[in-house]
Order: C-alpha cells, then sequence, then structure tokens
C-alpha cells in the first residue's frame, strides 16, 4: 500500500467543508494497474488561518492518512505529502481559514478487497471511507 | 513510523482511566506520564470503550480490534499500531482468526447516536514509545494520539513534548 500521484487544488470530486476539519470523498471504483488496484481519493483540509504557526503548507505537509485491512485490523499510517513540496499557493484563503484541496492515488494490492481509510491533521480526524473492488454503485 | 508496545496491554481500570459517556461517543483516551528522551517519545495511555451490542458483536475480541493512531506534525509523518497484546504467545489455532466476524451493513453508519439496549465495553492501559528525531519540537503540541475501530474515533489528544504534558482537545 502506498500513496502516490499527489495533486493540490480543486477538481470535481473535492468535498466541500464550511467549517474546519478535513474531508474525504467517497472514491469511485478503483482502475486495475497489473496486480494491484488504484483508487483515487479527494480531500480537503481547512484550518483557521490562525492556528497555522510556521508556515502554510503545513495545512498539506501535516495531513497523514490510515488504511485500515478490516478483517485483521492491520493498520498502515503514512504522511500524504512525503517527499513532495508544498508551495504557499498551493494553500487558498477562505475567509480566515487556510484550505488546502487535494487528489492522491491508493495503491493497493488486488486481494485487498474492502479497507478503510481516513485522514487526520492535527486535532481533525476526517470521516471514514470504504475502498471495494466492488463498488456498491 | 514505527510506534510500539512497552508494556503488556492491561484490561482492568485503575484512578486514571477515563469515562465514556455511552450515549455520546465509544471510545475515550487519557494520556499521562509523557516523555521525550533520546529520540524516543513516550506515553502512558488509558483508555475506555462501549460499543454498542452489535458493533461489538461483529470482532471475536473488540478489545483487540482498535487501532492506536499517533501522528506527528513536526516529522509530518505518522503511525499506527493494532492493541494487540503481542506480549503474550498464543499456539497457532488457538484463538479464532480472523478477529472479524462480519463486516458492517452498507451504507456504513454514520457517528451518529450510540443509543441502544446493550452495550460491550472496557478498559485498556498500555505504554506506548514511537520514535522523534526533532531535538526540540517547534509544534506544541507536537503528536496527536487517538483510538478507532471502523468509524468509531476517540478523543484526540495531543502531546507537548517540551513541556512533556498532554493536551485534551
Amino acid at each position: 500500500m502506498f500513496f502516490r500521484s499527489v495533486t493540490f487544488g480543486l477538481t470535481a470530486d473535492t468535498p466541500g467543508t464550511t467549517g474546519p476539519g478535513i474531508v474525504l470523498s467517497e472514491p469511485g471504483p478503483p482502475f486495475a494497474e497489473d496486480d494491484a488496484l488504484v483508487y483515487a481519493l479527494h480531500g480537503t483540509c481547512r484550518i483557521p488561518a490562525t492556528d497555522v504557526e510556521v508556515e502554510r503548507g503545513e495545512v498539506l505537509r501535516g495531513v497523514v492518512l490510515t488504511v485500515v485491512f478490516p478483517p485483521g485490523q492491520v493498520p498502515m499510517t503514512g504522511p500524504l505529502v512525503g517527499t513532495t513540496l508544498v508551495f504557499p499557493d498551493d494553500v487558498t484563503d477562505v475567509g480566515r481559514d487556510l484550505v488546502g484541496s487535494f487528489r492522491c492515488e491508493i495503491w493497493l494490492p488486488a486481494r485487498v478487497q474492502v479497507s478503510y481509510v481516513h485522514g487526520a491533521f492535527r486535532r481533525y480526524v476526517s470521516n471514514v471511507v470504504r475502498l471495494s473492488a466492488r463498488h456498491p454503485s | 513510523m514505527d510506534i510500539k508496545f512497552e508494556t503488556p496491554i492491561v484490561y482492568l481500570p485503575d484512578a486514571g482511566s477515563p469515562e465514556v459517556d455511552s450515549k455520546r461517543e465509544a471510545i475515550r483516551i487519557a494520556v499521562s506520564d509523557v516523555a521525550f528522551e533520546a529520540r524516543t517519545a513516550r506515553f502512558h495511555m488509558r483508555a475506555a470503550y462501549q460499543f454498542p451490542g452489535e458493533i461489538a458483536g461483529r470482532y471475536h475480541r473488540p478489545e483487540e480490534a482498535m487501532v492506536l493512531v499517533v501522528h506527528d506534525i513536526e516529522q509530518a509523518d505518522g503511525g499506527s499500531i493494532r492493541l494487540e497484546n503481542t506480549f503474550v504467545w498464543y499456539r497457532p489455532g488457538a484463538r479464532p482468526e480472523p478477529n472479524q466476524i462480519a463486516e458492517p451493513p452498507l451504507p456504513m453508519p454514520g457517528r451518529g447516536s450510540l443509543v441502544t439496549t446493550s452495550y460491550r465495553g472496557g478498559w485498556l492501559d498500555v505504554g506506548v514509545a514511537f520514535p522523534c528525531y526533532a531535538q526540540v519540537p517547534r509544534y506544541r503540541p507536537s503528536a496527536y494520539v487517538y483510538l478507532l475501530l471502523e468509524n468509531y474515533v476517540s478523543n484526540v489528544i495531543g502531546l507537548d513534548l517540551v513541556d512533556k504534558k498532554a493536551i485534551e482537545l
């Protein structure tokens, strides 16, 4: 499992937020890649500008994603951004808040049929979304 | 980030154990004894959990189904570990595996009302260590801790590694 192809900015699937926190949108069906399934995950992280101590890129750099494989509750956690550079204009000002939107791909072996994924940024924990090879819709 | 348990998990309450308001939350944690030396941060976590019977019934051992997540904004990294008592070795086949009996029904229920007629709960008490390579963290708190089962999340506690104290958020 790893996170890759992280891009910043709004897309049609970016979830909206009205208050501080982090939100993930329910991913669509995965696409197959060799022996793996790749899910495109969209999310938004929004915090009050006064909470940023060092520089605004930390709105995206501080996000970690956790994938839990439910049968055995095997968890895996990693940073969203990793070594990708975050520039100040990747984070936008909305009123008195700073908003960072992202899209990333989660690469999972095809034998992993179901996983739960959620994100966390400081005190905020996102909703839990379900990654499934057999999408219900 | 490699998180380790430093003590066996104790499933009994003590004076520092938190209390769960079972109508509003499923898991509550309390952190004490925060220490930071030799590039290792340590803390002691006490947790109480109380799940509605139909949620706990989806697991053979709900006390081992929860996942502890620690993330550190100073290092921009995080780690997670299942609350499984690896200090005890069980003969293969002695306990039913996998721990999950059934998946939650779809769509997954939200974190709404937890009011029901039957609950199943308990306590956890464990010492945890994780590496922190910053000499002096710039952020206070710099690391955050919470517990999770499915989509039931506990309160989040911040760890101030400079003052060596836990901050309720």
